[in-house]
């Protein structure tokens, strides 16, 4: 039966949403004990064939040619109920975010029985034992305590983990994993990559992995198929394709990786009054009861102008409660926080709108931190309204059209509402009003993560070019230490609330002291995109 | 009990196999601290009623100059006020009342001569079985024209039960009881237009009812359905190949649930209070008509009563809702 036929043959595939072939006409092929990698931005159309393959297509999107076999049977010529049966025991889906892809009302252990095959869920005890090794395979420890616990009570890591006992509960043949660690911590990515790996050739199983991740890619996938406006630009082994890529659209999305072997900017001497000052920062929230939960647990730092500082650790490490209190947001429980030798919290009226001034804030999501109802003009013009001086008031318009080409946006823009732009005009536009006001100190959260390859790599170079051209201090957060790397002077890693260590980035990043630096650096993916240049000299 | 946070260390392996395995603690479905918490909160909200309650009463004038007679000899007002304590300082006057609230002791009604709170409880059962039946009548009602609205496949049939809930509920309560009487009592002769006592007489006023409670739990329910629908863990259930019923019924129906419980909240305070108009209509022998004489007759002593029991009755339905919802959600439980 399983002949010549490969596990999954994708032939001519065709999506459609609306009037749009959001699939184009896409062939590829998984075969057993494969991992496929399908690469592209967002809007290239992976997802969506994935989802096609099976089938769990947004209602708005519909196949409407092409074949999709499964071990040489065409799962579209089946009717839905054989095709529902057949998905069901051979192909086992992982999804992006596992915090929201599992039921918050139900227990896991619910979720898990329910995967099941029909005819083990109707028996109470082989049920239990079967769940239990499954919980067993996918590294999860006391797994009986754990089955009457909610998702919520879960990390995000451990949740992936059920989500993959659900995707393998029914024994399947194939693993279509969307996405599967774009919302996790590197070091938990590399634990949750590790563990479908190791699935993959215990079970012997083929795995068809999405992901704009071309890191992961790299390390993980055995072949590579690149996707761009719908269709498959090129598909090849994976080395080849990391060697020698063919087509245009892989090597800009080659040439836009971070890369943790790009130079550094310089460091910058220390010299004036420093711009900001923490002194023994210890932020405490109230916990349920319990004991005090130190988010940021007594941290000292100076920045001089001209600085850019990096801070990076895992989530909960206390990297954006920091940048809460270095922006005034929040104030600290215990110690100080001085710009430019003031503290924002003691100062009078005066004191604190000329402060207001001079620090400020840009967030992660360009989707969510705009007011879609305003236009950009508006946007950008309200610090100007709320804080500016008289003169600027006046000369308002003129100011808007300067901040749009200085972001490289045309002047028209300013008439244009937030759904109006991309993802990366929007961060423009977030980045233009962060600097109507001529701010000293600028806070920016994560500003490229939630945006594409080819995208990030432009709003990093704008940053990098307004730092020279108008001499700002930065504050950056990111997960991704390459985006680190190339941004910012110096570096400190966040661990518990405490910063473990501090230098410039080339010193910290090529040759780190502390151990958790190094293990950060070496859970970095995409170690086989550049050679052994990427890999820390003492990791 | 307090949930224990399970943190995974970098590498975890499982227990060896054939370790024996433990059996899972079964857990109270809610902690006896959140229940604690949610009924201290009801007190509170409960004593923040009688007090407001009481200042506005304070804040209308002495009620002896409505106990005395206008022709009567000079020095009379001052007399009653005394009599009743009504010269006292508004304090001492609150200090009195919270006593008597607290042990039930409210002085008697100036029209029946009676204690209020019998009063009240006389007219109780009557007002919470329409109360009830209203609400549950309008449940199923809204729920379902909800539930059409969100999966139905014929457009018409999606959007006409709502529509329809919609327009009924755009008619104030006592002239849909008007009509409503004109069609089953007067054309139809089906049904008694008032009075109480028989199942009979329950339908006209309990429909009344429904219709208000019925649309919005309608349109709730649809958004929420529409909502759930399409999230993601939805899809994940699909993924698991169950049969596409049991989705719906585990994963959609029951997810959307807690903002529907939430409206039923606050259409049954709606109900317990908002019923005086239907009562009246339909010469109900409820809560709503004895308010409703009470406040005519300036019969201060049993407003008292009657606001009061209303509060408690919204506190309590509350209470009931916040309750159902951490039962429904694991993560309201706080």
């Amino acid at each position: 039966m399983t002949g010549g036929h490969p596990l999954l043959e994708v032939t001519d595939l065709r999506t459609r949403i609306k009037e749009a072939d959001v699939v184009d006409g896409v062939s590829l092929t998984v075969g057993r004990g494969e991992t496929v990698g399908l690469v592209g931005e967002s809007g290239s159309g992976k997802t969506l064939t994935a989802l096609s393959v099976v089938g769990l297509l947004p209602r708005a999107a519909r196949v409407v040619g092409g074949r999709v076999a499964l071990d040489g049977q065409d799962l579209l010529a089946l009717t839905d109920k054989r095709r529902r049966a057949m998905l069901a025991a051979d192909v086992g889906v992982i999804f992006q975010n596992p915090t929201v892809a599992l039921n918050p009302r139900l227990t896991v252990g619910a979720q898990l029985r329910e995967a099941l095959p029909a005819g083990l869920r109707r028996d109470r005890a082989g049920a239990r034992r079967r769940v239990l090794e499954l919980l067993d395979q996918v590294g999860i420890a006391r797994g009986a305590e754990r089955l009457t616990a909610y998702p919520h009570e879960f990390s995000g890591g451990l949740n992936q983990r059920i989500m993959i006992a659900i995707a393998i509960a029914r024994s399947p043949r194939l693993l279509v994993a969307d996405e599967p660690t774009t919302a996790l911590d590197v070091s938990v990515q590399a634990q949750v990559l590790d563990l479908l790996d190791t699935l993959r050739a215990d079970l012997g199983l083929g795995v068809l992995l999405v992901t704009h991740d071309v890191g992961v890619v790299a390390d993980r996938a055995d072949r590579v198929a690149v996707m761009h406006a719908g269709r498959i630009v090129e598909q090849a082994t994976t080395a080849e394709v990391l060697e020698r890529p063919a087509h245009e659209r892989t090597r800009s999305l080659l040439a836009n990786v971070p890369r943790l072997d790009d130079p550094a900017p310089p460091p910058v001497a220390a010299g004036g009054r420093p711009v900001l000052e923490v002194r023994g920062a210890v932020r405490q929230f109230r916990s349920g009861g319990g004991a005090p939960i130190r988010a940021v647990g007594g941290v000292d730092l100076v920045l001089h102008p001209g600085q850019a500082l990096g801070l990076v650790g895992e989530s909960g490490s206390g990297k954006t409660t920091l940048a809460r209190l270095v922006v005034g947001l929040d104030r600290p429980t215990e110690g100080t926080v001085l710009h430019d030798g003031d503290d924002p919290h003691t100062l009078d009226r005066a004191g604190r709108a000329r402060w207001r001034r001079r620090v400020q804030y840009v967030f992660q999501d360009p989707y969510g931190s705009l007011d879609p109802r305003l236009t950009v003009d508006r946007i950008i013009g309200e610090p100007i309204e709320l804080s500016g001086t008289p003169a600027e008031r006046r000369a308002r318009r003129e100011r808007i059209e300067e901040l749009l080409a200085e972001v490289d946006l045309p002047a028209s823009f300013a008439a244009r509402q937030p759904d109006q732009l991309s993802g990366g005009q929007r961060q423009r536009v977030a980045i233009a009003r962060a600097l109507a006001l001529d701010p000293t100190l600028v806070v920016a959260d994560e500003p490229v993560s939630a945006l594409d390859l080819s995208v990030q790599a432009t709003i990093l170079a704008l940053l990098r070019r307004l730092r020279e051209t108008r001499g700002l201090t930065y504050v950056v957060i990111s997960h991704d230490l390459a985006v680190i790397k190339g941004l910012c002077t110096d570096v400190a890693v966040m661990q518990g609330g405490r910063i473990v260590e501090r230098g410039p980035t080339e010193e910290v990043l090529g040759r780190p002291e502390h151990p958790y630096t190094a293990s950060l650096l070496a859970a970095v993916p995409g170690r086989r995109l550049a050679g052994p240049a990427v890999v820390p000299t003492s990791a | 009990m307090t949930v224990t946070r399970h943190e995974p260390s970098p590498l975890e392996v499982g227990p060896p196999p054939g370790a024996p395995a433990r059996r899972p603690r079964r857990r109270a479905p809610l902690s006896a601290r959140y229940v604690a918490g949610r009924l201290a909160t009801a007190l509170v909200a409960v004593w923040a009623v009688f007090t407001l309650v009481f200042f506005s009463l304070l804040a209308t004038g002495n009620p002896a100059q409505l106990l005395v007679a206008p022709d009567a000899p000079p020095g009379e007002l001052e007399r009653i006020t005394a009599l009743m304590g009504f010269d006292r300082p508004p304090l001492e006057q609150y200090a009195t009342f919270l006593g008597r609230v607290v042990t039930g002791d409210l002085p008697d009604s100036i029209r029946y001569d009676e204690s209020p709170l019998a009063l009240v409880a006389e007219r109780l059962p009557a007002s919470i079985t329409l109360g009830l039946t209203g609400l549950l009548l309008g449940t199923l009602l809204g729920a379902a024209a909800g539930y059409l609205g969100a999966t139905a496949r014929r457009p018409l049939l999606r959007r006409l039960p709502l529509s329809l809930l919609t327009a009924l509920d755009a008619i104030p309560s006592f002239f849909l009881g008007i009509l409503l009487i004109f069609v089953f009592a007067i054309v139809l002769r089906s049904l008694p237009a008032t009075g109480g006592g028989t199942l009979a007489h329950l339908v006209l006023p309990a429909l009344t009812l429904a219709v208000v409670v019925a649309a919005p739990v309608g349109r709730i329910f649809r958004t929420a359905l529409l909502d759930v629908a399409e999230l993601d863990h939805v899809r994940t259930a699909r993924s698991k190949g169950i049969a596409p019923a049991a989705v719906t019924a585990r994963h959609v129906v029951a997810n959307a649930l807690p903002p529907v419980l939430n409206v039923l909240g606050v259409q049954a305070g709606m109900v317990l209070g908002g019923a005086i108009v239907t009562e009246a209509l339909f010469g109900w022998p409820g809560l709503g008509q004895l308010s409703v004489s009470a406040l005519n007759n300036r019969d201060y002593p049993l407003v008292l009563a009657c606001v009061c029991v209303i509060a408690i009755g919204f506190v309590l339905v509350n209470l009931a809702v916040d309750l159902l919802a951490a039962l429904l959600d694991p993560r309201n439980r706080r």
